[in-house]
Formats: structure tokens, sequence, C-alpha cells
């Protein structure tokens, strides 16, 4: 493992924010650690930052003990939220702060920095001010920032939340992009599920401090350990009263389906959204992208139900 | 009932108009036109004069105030980097001191150096045995540098409060060293702060006139040579020519400081994140070096005041008593009374008029507004004895025959606190929302039901910051009204002034400690009301 955690702990006043958690990434791989808020993810990633004294715990990053180095030492680079970007300092003295550091040249830094920004596609933009650009372009100069020093550790605090939708799916992208082809190991937090999972080569899943699931996208989805997973990870109809579940796309409408009685139908745009009810009075929800047959309130509808046992999910997975 | 209403507001308009351009511009003019005419015709011949004959107070003057805002500035930067870095308890300990130093009367600095460095002073005197003249321009320096770093350490910890910590987290993230980031991010961060309190401390010093009077010796400045003017020779045409000389470097140091003022954020300052630096490298230490001494000289002047308040010296021995307090009774019977009537009123006063300024300016917009709160912000450019002199030359004959009352002194402190108090009620009114006030006339609620109903109980906040703000200046206050004030109608601070002119250092200390026991103990109050009440003070 390229990066080990081992039984990170930490407490704030007595409160106990991050509880053992342990965890490995491969090198090259991104983890994103989703959770709701105050679930720890972003104390995980300080820690890791070297902003915080653990209480517990072991960090090892190709293979040396950086637990108690501090950040301005450790290999590792943070994106925060708000990006921190200096604001009194142009974007090209901006991405090529680090550098200095490293004992390079001026000449030969301000060459680095403009290759990087090229990449990042925010070329010409070099003399402005951070207060003069937008916020998608603010976030590409502080991953520009924290790239140009080729850590061994790239870290994103919640990095797409001050943006608007399309920006989100467009930044997305060009981050995983570029994570690739830097080949660079990296952890993107995030509390958006969908997120996680169109970035994440594996997701850790937390909540209130604990690490509840560490998978592969696929496996977090189909195969939850507990309830928080399955509710958390994507839609659920639950039958409390036959201790079962199932997704929305395990509702199908067939031919040879039970009876149900359509109560709400809504149109997403893209699908269909239906509210029905079982003929022993169960409501479910599905989704349908056929939108030429669209069911109106009050019809009567026939539907397929595959149905997972509650306890039986909860055994299997990891 | 609609009518009346209507009327009251129109009222109170005229009212802020009228007091306005009365008490602040009319003296102004005076002053001004005292300087410059003769004989009713403009006559720049007694300015000439005084640039040609006395040039040398000017560059006393000028010499002072350049020293002091080095001196001062430089170390509120250490003490904000200092303040920065340090944990929670070096934090509240730094603002303690600083608190303490904002409460006090202005010349307690004066007093302690020349209780310790006097010809009889505690340190030059019985520990080193000299008997030297230590009075002069670098005892005023240092001893206004001290006076004025408290409010210039307040800016600029405000300032960094409000940086982003990501950003440093950003720069150690990086590779910066402690020492990197106080070069590379803090400082350039601070340079409009610095800037502002440099021009602040240099138009303080200008004005400055008890410290050179206490401690200057034959040292003399313009301040200096204005108070001298009126109380020795009562010339006050000269005292005039002088202010008007004055208030030429004021008035260009508040040009620059309104264009900086617009690029800083001076908002509410919250609390700087512990933790955020290392305590370590060369600069830190440095600035650590600097930003003690400074404390340790600012506690050594409390402590030789209070020890200067209950010894006294019999054949060299000094020994504990409270003889000096009995010897005050005498000086300052009914004194602290007046002072805290008149603190109270142009306290409650001002912060009303203030809130009525914000409200007028910001939410209803009114036309001649921005002229308005540009002469409000006139007393804070000027210095107190021009204040004061104005008062003298508009008021003291008709319809006014002011001079020589209570009221001439109450006014003069009322509105020299505006310029503090109306930017507290613009901030106040900023900061309440246009629907609240649209819904009060929605709901069928007049102009001054909105003042009534929503925006003076929605200000009780900054009100109290603005009472606690000018209770405090008006029980320190000398400057102004130094001029106003006849034997027999005494403020406390008029008092200790005198005291000290005349020798008896050990009582002026005790004046001293009461003033800023009266002041602490209003501040305290008022502080948890403020806290009781559940509330950020902007």
């Amino acid at each position: 493992m390229f990066l080990e955690v081992k039984n990170l702990t930490k407490k704030y006043n007595k409160k106990t924010v991050v509880s053992d958690v342990s965890f490995g990434v491969e090198e090259g791989e991104l983890l994103t650690i989703l959770g709701p808020s105050g679930c720890g993810k972003t104390t995980v990633l300080r820690a890791l930052g070297g902003f915080l004294k653990l209480d517990k715990g072991k960090i090892t990053l190709d293979g040396v003990d950086i637990t108690t180095i501090p950040p301005e030492e450790r290999p590792v680079s943070t994106v925060f939220q708000s990006y921190g970007l200096f604001p009194h300092m142009r974007v090209l003295d901006n991405v090529i702060y680090g550098l200095k550091f490293a004992g390079i040249k001026r000449k030969d830094a301000e060459k680095i920095g403009i290759e990087m920004l090229e990449k990042v596609h925010l070329k010409g933009e070099e003399k402005k001010l951070p207060s003069q650009l937008s916020g998608g372009q603010q976030q590409r100069v502080a991953l520009a920032r924290g790239l140009v020093t080729h850590p061994k550790l790239l870290l994103l605090d919640e990095p797409l939340s001050n943006l608007d939708a399309k920006l989100r799916l467009e930044l997305r992208s060009e981050i995983k992009a570029i994570q690739r082809e830097f080949n660079i190991t990296t952890i993107f937090v995030t509390h958006d599920q969908e997120e996680a999972f169109s970035v994440a080569d594996k997701i850790m899943l937390m909540n209130e401090g604990e690490l509840v699931q560490f998978d592969m996208p696929r496996n977090l989805y189909e195969k939850p350990v507990t309830k928080f997973s399955l509710d958390f990870i994507g839609s659920v109809n639950y039958d409390e009263e036959n201790n079962r579940f199932c997704r929305l796309e395990d509702v199908y409408f067939h031919k040879d389906g039970e009876e149900m009685e359509v109560l709400d139908s809504s149109f997403k745009g893209q699908l269909m959204e239906y509210v029905l009810l079982t003929s022993d009075g169960t409501t479910i929800r599905t989704v349908s992208l056929d939108k030429s047959h669209e069911y109106g309130t009050g019809e009567k509808v026939r539907a397929v139900v595959k149905w997972f046992a509650l306890d039986e999910m909860m055994l299997g997975g990891q | 009932m609609k009518r009346v209403k209507k009327l009251l507001d129109r009222l109170l308009i005229a009212i802020i108009y009228i007091t306005i351009l009365l008490f602040i511009l009319y003296p102004f003019l005076c002053v001004f036109y005292r300087a410059l005419f003769v004989d009713g015709s403009f006559n720049i011949s007694m300015l000439n004069n005084f640039l040609t004959n006395d040039i040398k107070l000017l560059t006393n003057s000028l010499k002072t105030a350049v020293l002091s805002t080095i001196i001062s500035t430089a170390t509120a930067v250490c003490v904000g980097v200092f303040y920065l870095v340090s944990g929670r308890r070096t934090r509240k300990a730094i603002n303690l001191i600083m608190m303490l130093t904002m409460i006090s009367p202005p010349f307690v600095t004066s007093l302690s150096y020349i209780t310790l460095f006097g010809r009889r002073g505690f340190i030059t005197h019985d520990i080193l045995g000299l008997t030297v003249n230590t009075y002069g321009m670098w005892g005023i320096v240092l001893m206004q540098s001290l006076g004025f770093i408290s409010l210039n350490c307040l800016v600029v910890t405000g300032t960094l409060s409000r940086i982003n910590s990501k950003i440093i987290y950003s720069a150690r993230d990086l590779g910066a060293d402690t020492t990197s980031v106080i070069k590379d991010i803090v400082i350039p961060m601070l340079k409009s702060t610095i800037l502002i309190i440099a021009l602040l401390t240099f138009v303080r010093s200008l004005a400055d006139f008890t410290t050179p009077a206490i401690i200057g010796g034959n040292f003399n400045t313009m301040a200096t040579e204005a108070y001298m003017s009126m109380v020795a020779y009562g010339d006050i045409t000269r005292a005039s020519v002088i202010n008007v000389v004055l208030f030429i470097p004021a008035l260009l140091v508040f040009i620059i400081y309104r264009k900086n003022i617009k690029n800083t954020d001076m908002n509410e300052s919250g609390e700087i994140e512990e933790d955020i630096l290392s305590k370590s490298g060369i600069l830190y230490s440095i600035m650590k070096l600097v930003s003690i001494t400074f404390i340790l000289l600012i506690l050594l002047q409390y402590a030789s005041i209070f020890l200067s308040a209950f010894t006294k010296k019999q054949m060299g021995v000094s020994y504990f008593t409270l003889q000096n307090f009995v010897d005050a009774r005498a000086h300052i019977s009914g004194v602290f009374v007046r002072s805290a009537v008149y603190s109270l009123i142009s306290g409650l006063c001002g912060a009303v008029l203030g809130i009525l300024m914000g409200y007028y300016l910001e939410i209803r917009k009114l036309r001649f507004m921005g002229l308005i709160d540009f002469v409000a912000m006139m007393p804070y450019i000027i210095p107190g004895s021009f204040f004061g002199i104005g008062y003298i030359l508009a008021f003291r004959g008709a319809p006014f025959f002011l001079t020589g009352t209570a009221t001439i002194v109450v006014l003069n402190m009322l509105f020299k606190q505006l310029p503090f108090s109306s930017k507290i009620g613009i901030e106040a009114s900023n900061q309440i929302s246009s629907e609240t006030i649209n819904s009060v006339k929605d709901l069928g609620g007049t102009d001054f039901d909105v003042i009534k109903d929503v925006v003076m109980p929605m200000s009780k906040n900054s009100l109290f910051v603005s009472f606690a703000n000018g209770f405090t200046a008006t029980m320190t206050t000398v400057g102004s009204i130094i001029f106003l004030v006849y034997p027999g109608q005494k403020v406390a601070t008029l008092v200790m002034f005198d005291v000290i002119q005349g020798g008896k250092y050990s009582v002026g200390s005790v004046i001293a400690i009461l003033i800023i026991l009266m002041t602490m103990a209003v501040n305290v109050i008022f502080y948890k009301a403020l806290i009781r009440r559940n509330v950020n003070v902007s």
C-alpha cells in the first residue's frame, strides 16, 4: 500500500470526531471519502495534510512514517474547499509558490507554472489576480498549485461544492483526467454520492466518525453492509413488515407483474418517477426511462419487484 | 396620527441637518475665519508670519510624528503577528492589556514616564542614582508610541482575523515555514492596514499636546504652542493659525485614508484559529521579542502609576500609604460625578444620533446625507484643540453665550465622537434587511414607525457599543475641552492634568486610577449586558 492509515483517532473536547479509522490506498489510485456532514471525512483529510495532532494512529506514505511531520515538510498537497488562493498574488505566482521551497529558480519555476496552467486550461491567465477569475477558474488554479510540486499525495476537500451543477460535471471529469495523467495518488472528499461514484476507484463511506464500508463503487451499491450504507447510497424502497428492500430500478413495468395503483407521477426531465401502491398496501417508488408510456395518477398498472431480504444483505459484502 | 408621525420624521431630519452643520461645520469654519481673515478680508499674513518665524515648531511636530508613526506601526505589526501565532491564554492577556490602555487617559504614559524616568524617577534616580534631564523629543516619541499602540494593535488583529486560515494552511502545505508565511503572506496582506494605522498615528501625534506639555521640556510642538497661546497669552488668533496649519497634513492624511479604507474590509472581526503557525524562525523570534518588550513597558507604566498612587517618600524612603488618596479628595470633590454625568449624556445622545444618521443615510438614502456624513467625520481628523477653540469662537457671542457653561462641554464631547457613532449607526442600518423595513410600510406603518419599531430595537447592540465608546472617550478626553471648562466646572481629566503640571504626581496617579476604574466599570457592565443579549459586537 502506498498510503497506509492505521487506527486514526481524533477527539475535540471529549467528543470523538474520528474513531479508529484504518485504510490503505494504492499508488495512483483515487479514493473518495464519502459521508454526510459531520461524519469526520474532513478531519481525516486534515490529519493526512498534517494540520492536526492525532490522539492515536499512524500514517505511512511511500514507506515513510509521516504522522508527526508538519505540513510544510510533508510531500502532500491539499486543495481546500475555499481554494485558499493568495489574494495578493497573481495567478502564476500562486501556482509556483511551492516551487521556491523546492529550491527551483524563479525563471524555471515560471516555465513550469505556465506549462501547468496550460494543462488545466488556463493558458493566458497568468497575470490575473484571483479575484478576477470565476469560481471554476480559481479551482483550477488551486489544483495547478497543488500539483506543480509533484506531491506524493493529493488531497481534495470538497473541491466542487462551491460551483454550480454544470461546472461541477465539467470539472469533475477534468480532475479525473488530470489525476490519471499524472498518476497521482489522490483522496477526494465529498458528501455527494453521485460525484463520488463518478470519480472514484474506491470509496470509503464514513458516518459519525467511523469507517462504515470501504469498497469499489459497484460493491458499495449492490452489497451494502449496513442500513446506513443502504440509505446513503442511491434510493431505496423499504418493506419493513416483510423485512425486505429494493432499489428503484428493481421495480419495472411488465404485463406479468402484480397489480398496483399509481399514486403520483412526476416528470423529472430525463425520466419519469412514479409512486406506486402495491396490493398489500406498501408504497414504493420507481423510475422509468420509457416516456412513450406515461402513467397518470389513479391508473392501474402491472409491475415486477425484485425484493432483497434486509438481513441477507447485511451479512453480505465486506 | 399619521400626520404627527410624518411631522416627527421631518423634525428628526431637520434636527440632524441643523445640529451637525451648527455644531461641527460652523465651529470649524470659525477657526479658519479667525486665522485667515483680518477685518473681514482674506489675509494670509498671519499664516505667513507663523510659517516664517515659527517653522521650527512645525518641524518639531513633524519629526515627532514621523518617529512615533514608524515605531508604533512596526510594533503593532509585531504584536499582531505574535498574537496570531500565540495560544488562547496569551491572546487573552494581550487583549486585556490593550484594553487597559484604551480606557486610560491619554497622558497616563507621560505620568508614568515622569515617575520612572523623571528627575526623581524610580529608575533614573532611585535605581541608577542619576539626576538627569530626560525630557525631550525621544521621551515624547517613546511615550506616544506606547500610547497609540493599543488602537493600532486592535486594527491589525482585526485584519488578521479576517484572513482565511486556509490561505495560511495552503502556504504551509506548499512548503512555507513560519518566516516565509509571515514574509510572503501575512505582511503583504497587511499592507493596507499598515498604511491606515500609520496615517492614524501620524495625525494623533500631531494633535497630541499633553505628552509634550508634560515631558517635552524645552521641546515645543505645534500642539503645545497652540495650547500655550490660549492658556498663557490668551491669543486665540495665534492658536487658530497654528491649528489651521496643523489641519493641512491632517486633511492630506484623511484623503489617503478614505481611499484605502474602501479597499479594506472593516467589518466584524472573528476569531483567529489557533495553532495556525508554528512558533519557529528568526522573524517570529524578533517579533516576539519586540512585542514582549513593549507589553512589559506598558505593564511597567501601570505598575509605576499604581506604586506612585500608593506610596509616599520620606527622607528618600518610600512607604505604602493611602495619604495620596486623602490629598486627592480636595481636588476631586464633585469632579467625578460631573465627569460621569457629562460622559453619560454625551455617550447616550451620541449613540442615538449615530443610529439615526445611519438610518437616514443608508435606509432612506436622503439627499444631502452624504455631505452630512462627511461633515460628521470631520472631528475625527482635526486636532482636539482645534475643535475646542472652534467652539469658543462659535458660541461665545450672540445668540449662544455658551462659554463657561456645562452645555458647551457636553455638546463638544457629543459631536467629537460622532464620527465613531455615525459609522456604527451606518453599519447597524446596513444589517437590517430592506425586507424587514418594507414589511412595516406594507402593514401600514410610516417612516417614523420604521425608526421606532424596527431600526432602534434592532440596533440595540450598536447603541451599546456606541455608548460604551462615547462614555470612555468623554471620560478620558482632554484636548477639545481644555479651553471650554471653567474653574468650578472641572472634569476629572483636566484636574489630573493640572495636578501633574503642578508637580503633584502621586495625586495625579490617584486620579488616573480612579478614571480607569470608573471607565472600566462602565465598559464591563455594558460588555456583560451585551453578552447576555447573546450578540456579536461589530
